[in-house]
């Protein structure tokens, strides 16, 4: 009896400990999935920066300058009328990869900060192909005690949302 | 007769206690809330020590007893005894704590708070804080000056490092650096100090006589943590979204080479015969060893999940 109302009493208070305590930490999120068709085929679905809005559901649109240079921005927009900014940082076709940032965070797009990202395509063992898609980022409040739609839950939820939905896409396109 | 025995004998265990000396890594683990502990002369994981919650920072005493360890999510800082690897004790420092340094003599631990902007200063006898600093906006690195007199710290919102005097606890002098300064490292020889700009990926070189910066170094995405080594006369710099380690001659200020390494590169330590550098990087849960005689990785070794070890992780025993 004595030795549960502690073990209670000690539950209590760790309680706030647990609920107040946050610091800045970077997040992942790692997703990958395997499709039946060729790199190169996929490599072709996706290897224009701006090819984004083929794929991936929520971007309507996509203006940047056409090209696959460094350092070029894209600026996207969302079906909720937000507009997000990206930096192409390396494109290498030959090894079939990308590799950009959110050039200006804006949360109400997507609630990360600081946030890094790359795409890549290789062949699988059965001649098909594996995308990976992967990020490091922050949550969206960068001080302390995030409200629950800015903290790293959110953040983490976000992105591995908005990765599933577009390697789904891309895996459609990709197979018919 | 007997004299020369007793100096044989003395010889010989010299000797051997130099053939035996261990080089040990400390490496936090922000996923798995844990430090791992790695014999780096046979390149493999032998203990893991639970600290606080997604520990960041580190730092080793100069007698090698201590490994200090910053928790930013629990918002403490985590004592380690190297002599049983144990954790054995974890103060409360506030809000924010990232970056963190010991002094020469051992006798205090600076911490920086990301958030409230100040250094703390810990009493290691003590474990308590014994004082705080104001500085600059996010202060993200420091580094001990071996007179004891000064530290450096980087404040990353400010685009400034500070040269903070430690008997008045103020900071003296203001110098302005590059983009989002982080990671720092010092050398005496050449009273120079080195900052990792972030956000415009390049190095400031600080002539710590002129109080200035003379040189600024392009290097590659993201420059996180620098180390310096004296024989190479070299600054071996991550480049956390680049996955690369960016190597500077220091006669020339130019990038001699770049290196692969793992993905999210972020702390780095040199082997105490400069013989090797070691790079904790964040994305594979690895760290990556370079050879500094071919500048290439040697070897990979597993350690937890998110390895950051920002700060000087290594010791030889």
């Amino acid at each position: 009896m004595k030795k549960s109302v502690i073990f209670i009493l000690f539950g209590l208070f760790l309680l706030p400990a647990i609920t107040s305590a946050h610091g800045p930490t970077r997040q992942k999120v790692v997703k990958e999935i395997e499709i039946n068709a060729e790199p190169d085929k996929v490599w072709g679905i996706i290897s224009d920066f701006c090819s984004i809005k083929n794929w991936l559901p929520p971007v309507t649109e996509c203006e940047s300058d056409g090209t696959n240079n460094p350092d070029i921005i894209r600026t996207l927009t969302l079906e909720n009328g937000e507009k997000l900014r990206e930096q192409l940082l390396k494109h290498k076709p030959e090894k079939m990869m990308y590799q950009y940032m959110i050039d200006e965070a804006n949360v109400k797009a997507v609630p990360v900060s600081s946030y890094g990202s790359s795409i890549s395509v290789k062949s699988n063992e059965s001649g098909g192909s594996i995308i990976t898609w992967k990020s490091g980022f922050y949550r969206g409040y960068m001080n302390n005690n995030p409200p629950p739609e800015l903290n790293d839950e959110a953040a983490v939820n976000a992105i591995s949302a908005i990765y599933d939905a577009g390697l789904a896409t891309i895996k459609k396109l990709a197979e018919q | 007769m007997k004299l020369l025995k007793l100096v044989f004998i003395g010889v010989f265990f010299h000797l051997a206690s130099v053939a035996t000396a261990t080089t040990i890594g400390y490496v936090t683990n922000q996923g798995s809330n844990s430090v791992s502990v790695l014999d780096l002369d046979n390149f493999q994981t032998i203990d893991e020590i639970k600290v606080g919650l997604k520990p960041a920072g580190i730092v080793v005493s100069p007698d090698k007893t201590r490994v200090y360890v910053t928790n930013p999510e629990s918002k403490s800082v985590s004592v380690i005894d190297t002599a049983t690897n144990q954790l054995v004790q974890n103060l409360n420092v506030g809000d924010g704590p990232l970056a963190i340094e010991i002094s020469p003599d051992g006798l205090f631990v600076y911490v920086a708070d990301w958030y409230r902007h100040i250094i703390s200063v810990i009493d290691t006898a003590e474990t308590k804080i014994v004082n705080t600093i104001k500085v600059g906006h996010s202060p993200a690195g420091i580094v001990a000056d071996p007179l004891g007199k000064v530290i450096y710290v980087s404040n990353r919102d400010d685009n400034t490092v500070m040269i903070v005097d430690l008997k008045s606890g103020t900071p003296q002098t203001t110098i302005p650096v590059g983009k989002a300064p982080f990671g720092m490292a010092l050398s005496v020889q050449r009273k120079q100090l080195y900052v990792a700009n972030v956000q415009d990926g390049s190095v400031s070189i600080i002539d710590l006589q002129k109080k200035k910066v003379i040189v600024t170094v392009k290097v590659g995405l993201f420059p996180y943590a620098i180390s310096y080594l004296l024989k190479a006369d070299q600054l071996f710099v991550t480049n956390q979204r680049d996955n690369t380690v960016s190597v500077i001659d220091l006669k020339n200020y130019n990038t001699v080479k770049t290196i692969d390494v793992g993905e999210y590169p972020e702390g780095i330590d040199k082997h105490p015969s400069e013989a090797y550098v070691y790079v904790a990087n964040w994305f594979d849960g690895t760290i990556s060893v370079i050879d500094t005689a071919t500048l290439e990785v040697s070897k990979s070794i597993k350690a937890g999940e998110g390895t950051r070890a920002y700060g000087n992780f290594i010791i030889s025993k």
